[in-house]
């Protein structure tokens, strides 16, 4: 009876790892992600103010209340010396929120049936794909009420929930709040500021930390996918931070022979460039390691269109890269300074 | 052990730029183990410093474009890969082509031999015996901080020292250099940068018949307590609040030694260093005083024609004397070379290190200047007039002649 969960392992373990991808049992990383703040705010003194296009829609509403609390913290979070000054703020963090949803979509591609209370059969979804969106303008201000800093911030939310992923337990968790019906027109509306409030939070807390990047550096620690398969016996240099050797492994190892096969030694490159990118000594060289990665993601994206795990890091790194872009240029980052064509700041 | 600790530097370093002043010095620690002949112990042992250079700060381009160059000389590896990597980083060593391996001069033991059987004698451009003392031009860059920009490190007669060697050499009764072939640098203007563009204009300038002489009176200091000997020449703009500053801001001495070695192609090159004065509140900083070490003595004297003095051994300091407003060594340089300018530099040493010796213990100090040079058979004399009968003219007094004698 002991032989036998190893001989499942055994049996199982090709399985769960066999080719190349991300496999059943997922290996991450952590990369610390350092984002320098692209402008110099004028004090220590802020104020956040956050309004919502629309007050007396529920999402809009619930965003705005969330992101001024999150903002402010954020804020003091990665700069201690920061403080929340409302009457006399050397900074003036204004934010509106313009759109915000958030909707969960069940899937019956599978049928699974079972006996209801009337003895009626009953179809119980395979997976939800869970979808949320908020927009918002943001912008920073002097309190004499010079211009500092803007951007347009679209933040947006999709994960597919199915029965058999490790990620069962967080799709119970958001079944739980989000009833099957609970996108459509006729759900009940009193539901919905409860189903969506999850979903809403974590787009808050993603939109908060890129108002925060802006202002000041931060320090975020983003857990970060591997390849796995022939690729595994690299992934040790990379839990141990040997980003150098990492990459120069997956460099000069010959390709893999199939092209969408090979996609995921590309994609693990693009990481390792990614990770290289935040140790860099100065902006210059940052903004090089982000975009030899972004082109090593783009080129496992086109190499194997399948992967739906390339599309995330291209959007991350790109947040970087238009720091350090700003960072690399003369007299960029200064305070006072509108970056061009940026912003839709009043 | 000097590998491990470095390595445990290394996981000390924190930030960005700390790792990367720790890769610059892993680099140097690196250069350190060249020779023109090493060990393959020693280019092993490099190759995994550089690679430990390169996973510090992966950017450190020059950590790439050496690792390609011991990959080569070891014959494993991927040098190419290596050099590639250095490329994309646009590394300063491989914009100047360095080569720590390949000699400018042929080495030692072939000079030696040279003597009596003339097959493997000096390079094909060369000219002139370079067995005899003459040489056809002379060119000098002397350095000399007494003021710097971290106040605590100041010292009191290095400028003086500096001034008085660039005179003297300039003087037709004494150095005969051509005035506008001694460039002095001091002070604030010795900066590292300035420095480089020094050694880099000597390296330029002298050729095969010509003497090169490199004088510089600064502070040396090595990299850690136990290590024997200056790793690092500190310059004006030198931060020494931290080892990542020293790293980032101090010249290595390696580097010196490299130019001597591999750039200049004098077959005379005399270096006279005085880096090791012990004033200064030099505890507040993370300097440890040294002179140089046996191994920099070694490294000079590869190839021909080289010959290195300095001030004091590894372990000693080198004394300022107010009487004299001028360190010991340095003043008794200065009068050597006057009384005995046609004497090749072993002996004007032998005289200098007597006086300074002498003076020194009867001040109750220990202060032993050291001579190395790469061969017997050529001779080193500074003040020997260079073939071209106006080369010790001041360049107003060159054009002047020039006239009088209708060239």
């Amino acid at each position: 009876m002991t032989r036998l969960p190893l001989i499942g392992w055994i049996v199982l373990c090709p399985v769960l790892l066999s080719g190349q991808g991300f496999g059943k049992i997922k290996k991450t990383v952590v990369l610390e992600r350092r984002l320098p703040a692209a402008v110099q705010l004028p004090g220590k003194a802020f104020n956040v103010a956050v309004s919502a296009e629309k007050p007396q829609d529920p999402c809009e509403k619930l965003a705005a209340d969330k992101l001024q609390s999150m903002v402010e913290t954020d804020l003091i979070r990665f700069n201690s010396d920061l403080e929340l000054n409302p009457d006399r703020p050397d900074t003036l963090v204004v934010l509106k929120v313009l759109i915000c949803n958030a909707a969960a979509t069940p899937h019956y591609d599978t049928l699974l049936t079972g006996k209801g209370k009337n003895g009626q059969q009953q179809r119980q979804p395979s997976s939800v794909t869970v979808d949320g969106r908020l927009q918002v303008t943001y912008q920073a201000r002097t309190r004499a009420g010079r211009f500092l800093d803007a951007e347009p911030i679209d933040v947006k939310y999709h994960h597919e929930f199915d029965q058999v992923s490790g990620a069962v337990t967080e799709t119970r968790k958001i079944l739980d709040k989000i009833p099957h019906g609970a996108r459509h027109k006729e759900a009940d509306a009193e539901d919905e500021p409860r189903t969506i409030e999850d979903v809403v939070e974590i787009l808050v807390d993603r939109t908060a930390q890129r108002v925060a990047a802006r202002l000041v550096n931060t320090n975020e620690r983003v857990e970060v996918m591997l390849a796995r398969g022939a690729l595994d016996r690299f992934n040790r240099q990379a839990d141990a931070g040997q980003w150098t050797s990492f990459v120069e492994a997956l460099e000069t190892m010959p390709p893999l022979p199939r092209l969408d096969d090979d996609a995921y030694r590309l994609y693990n490159i693009g990481v390792g460039d990614e990770a290289l990118g935040y140790k860099a000594d100065d902006p210059g060289s940052a903004r090089r390691y982000f975009e030899q990665a972004v082109m090593q993601y783009r080129k496992a994206g086109e190499a194997n269109p399948a992967e739906k795990f390339f599309i995330e890091p291209v959007n991350r790194i790109e947040i970087a890269l238009e720091h350090y872009k700003q960072l690399s240029q003369p007299a960029a980052g200064s305070a006072g300074k509108a970056p061009a064509q940026k912003g839709k700041g009043k | 052990m000097k590998l491990i600790a470095a390595i445990l530097a290394l996981a000390a370093a924190g930030c960005a730029q700390q790792r990367c002043a720790v890769s610059k010095d892993l680099v140097v620690r690196a250069l350190e183990l060249v020779s023109a002949a090493p060990s393959s112990g020693d280019l092993s042992n490099g190759l995994m410093l550089l690679k430990q250079a390169e996973e510090a700060c992966d950017e450190n381009g020059d950590a790439w474009y050496y690792r390609s160059l011991f990959e080569r000389k070891l014959g494993r590896g991927n040098p190419q890969y290596a050099l590639g990597k250095a490329r994309e980083r646009n590394a300063a060593a491989l914009r100047s082509a360095e080569d720590p391996f390949t000699l400018s001069t042929p080495a030692r033991g072939v000079a030696a031999v040279a003597h009596d059987t003339p097959a493997p004698g000096p390079p094909a451009r060369a000219t002139r015996d370079y067995r005899l003392p003459a040489v056809s031009g002379k060119w000098a860059l002397v350095v000399g901080v007494s003021q710097f920009h971290n106040p605590r490190l100041n010292l009191r007669y290095t400028r003086n020292d500096a001034q008085a060697i660039a005179d003297l050499l300039r003087d037709p009764a004494s150095g005969r250099f051509r005035a506008d072939h001694v460039r002095l640098i001091a002070d604030a203007e010795a900066t590292a940068v300035n420095i480089r563009a020094g050694l880099n204009w000597l390296a330029r300038n002298a050729t095969e018949d010509d003497l090169a002489a490199i004088y510089i009176a600064t502070h040396g200091t090595a990299r850690e307590q136990d290590t024997a000997g200056a790793n690092y020449v500190v310059t004006y703009d030198t931060d020494v609040d931290s080892l990542d500053g020293l790293y980032s801001t101090a010249i290595p001495m390696v580097e010196i030694t490299n130019v001597v070695r591999t750039r200049i192609r004098a077959l005379k090159v005399a270096v006279i260093l005085d880096t090791c004065h012990s004033q200064g509140a030099l505890a507040q900083t993370v300097t440890i005083p040294q002179s140089v070490s046996p191994q920099t003595l070694d490294r000079i004297r590869e190839g021909t024609g080289r010959a290195i003095l300095a001030a004091s051994r590894t372990e000693e300091s080198s004394y300022e004397l107010p009487k004299y407003s001028h360190g010991l060594f340095t003043y008794y340089l200065l009068q050597g070379l006057r009384q005995q300018k046609d004497a090749p530099l072993d002996k004007v040493y032998s005289w200098v290190a007597a006086q300074v010796a002498n003076e020194a213990g009867a001040n109750g100090w220990k202060q032993h200047p050291v001579f190395g040079a790469s061969d017997e058979v050529s001779p080193i004399v500074l003040g020997i007039a260079p073939a071209d009968p106006t080369g010790w003219l001041s360049p107003a007094g060159h054009r002047s002649l020039q006239a009088r004698l209708g060239w």
